[in-house]
């Protein structure tokens, strides 16, 4: 396993959770496993996370509020990766998953104790493209562009009702996305220190009655990791995220949208023997800052487990 | 003797007529009145209030005839559960602060029909 290989696992972290506030879910996964350090032509790369994701607080602006009705929100989704190399400056990733659960907890005594939903959830496809292989040594440079297609369920209903907009697996919205991503070791090849921004534009959403467009989504991070005998890694990543306000019908905008949130964000890598990796990843808010009054996010926890493989052609000499 | 007879043939005919011709313009008058909704029909959706502000809460119910009904629905912003087969809670966050559409949709072996009532959401407090 190379140095280069484990520089470039931070951007798994970056990409791979994505919590904000909103009206009554935990949000969705941003649907990209971000992992791109350039996959020599003909490799695959096979990925699975899975992810819990809980939200029980609700804010407006910078400070909790206590509202009715809710009590908290989680979602437990696995999702399935693949990449391959095309060029050797090009690749490019799929995923997939599924939400075992998307479930909205009531507070006691109302009609019910729950709504859930489950369902397959977006396509994400990205293309990723290494401009620059190497600007020193180990360093990488990553353009990204991709789309999210919500192939997933968005009419799930219980007893007849569907379920809110919020719950249903799918977000319902077409997004295209591009993001930049630089690593670069300092000191010593063992540290290193990354930047990473992403840019999210969600198309309007026209289902029967329900026309809504999602505020631009925008992030930056910034963090540092370290290598331990190249079986071991440690990463911190400080990020920022930005969400535009949303506009329903007419153009009109949502009050109750939009937000400022920086996130710390611990990762642990551990390099098995025959490419084999497993990560154990979480994201923190340190602080939040919503218009009007939402749910937000308490934390994300995430365990991924992938291999690469070059599959051989037994018939070829 | 035979005027008589055939007097009272003539009688017996104008009432058969008289007859057939009622009981036939009323099986045609019952066919009339078989309205085809009778077999499904939505009356009525009916909210127990349609302005109000987020997190409270109201009923919709709907009024509908026919047999082996089948009840769906759907609203674009705001949350619903059911409490019966022809009702459901409805309440909506801060997200959801607007004119919103809650739509029921009643069907069986007939077709289906819908049914929309508005529903404005205004905020709670001004913060």
């Amino acid at each position: 396993m190379s140095h280069k290989f484990l520089l470039l696992i931070p951007v798994f972290a970056i990409l791979s959770i994505k919590g904000f506030g909103q009206c009554c879910s935990a949000g969705n996964p941003l649907g990209s496993n971000g992992i791109n350090d350039g996959l020599p032509v003909k490799e695959w790369q096979f990925m699975t996370s899975y992810r819990h994701s809980l939200s029980k607080q609700y804010y407006h602006k910078d400070h909790e509020v206590d509202v009715p009705l809710v009590e908290k929100s989680y979602y437990d989704y696995q999702s399935l990766s693949i990449g391959y190399g095309i060029l050797k400056w090009m690749n490019i990733n799929a995923e997939i998953g599924y939400f075992y659960n998307k479930t909205q907890i009531l507070e006691p005594g109302q009609a019910t104790d729950e709504i859930r939903a489950k369902g397959i959830g977006d396509l994400a496809v990205n293309l990723r493209f290494l401009p620059v292989k190497s600007l020193r040594k180990y360093s990488q440079l990553i353009v990204s562009g991709g789309v999210r297609i919500p192939v997933g369920a968005f009419d799930e209903q219980i007893d007849g009702v569907t379920v809110p907009v919020s719950l249903q697996p799918s977000s319902g919205a077409l997004k295209i996305n591009t993001s930049f991503y630089y690593s670069t070791p300092v000191i010593s090849p063992d540290f290193s220190i990354n930047s990473f921004a992403l840019y999210e534009y969600s198309n309007t959403i026209e289902e029967g009655y329900f026309i809504y467009q999602y505020g631009d989504y925008f992030q930056f991070s910034g963090g540092m990791q370290y290598n331990v005998k190249k079986l071991l890694s440690f990463l911190l990543n400080l990020k920022y995220e930005f969400r535009g306000k949303d506009q329903r019908e007419n153009e009109m905008v949502v009050e109750s949208s939009g937000s400022h949130l920086i996130l710390v964000s611990p990762q642990i890598t551990y390099n098995f023997k025959r490419g084999w990796s497993t990560m154990l990843l979480s994201d923190l808010p340190v602080y939040k800052f919503v218009h009007g009054e939402q749910l937000t996010n308490s934390y994300a926890v995430q365990l991924s487990l992938y291999k690469r493989i070059i599959f051989i052609n037994p018939f070829k000499n | 003797m035979g005027n008589a007879v055939i007097c009272s043939i003539q009688r017996g005919i104008y009432i058969a007529i008289l007859f057939i011709c009622f009981f036939g313009c009323q099986k045609e008058n019952l066919n009339t009145n078989a309205d085809p909704s009778d077999k499904l029909a939505l009356d009525s959706l009916v909210a127990t209030k349609k302005h109000i502000v987020t997190w409270e809460e109201i009923t919709v119910k709907a009024y509908a005839r026919g047999e082996n009904l089948k009840y769906e629905w759907y609203t674009n912003h705001g949350s619903m559960v059911a409490l019966d087969s022809v009702t459901v809670l409805y309440w909506a966050c801060p997200t959801c602060e607007g004119l919103n559409v809650i739509e029921c949709t009643v069907s069986n072996e007939f077709g289906s029909i819908s049914d929309t009532v508005m529903i404005q959401v205004d905020p709670d407090h001004v913060p």
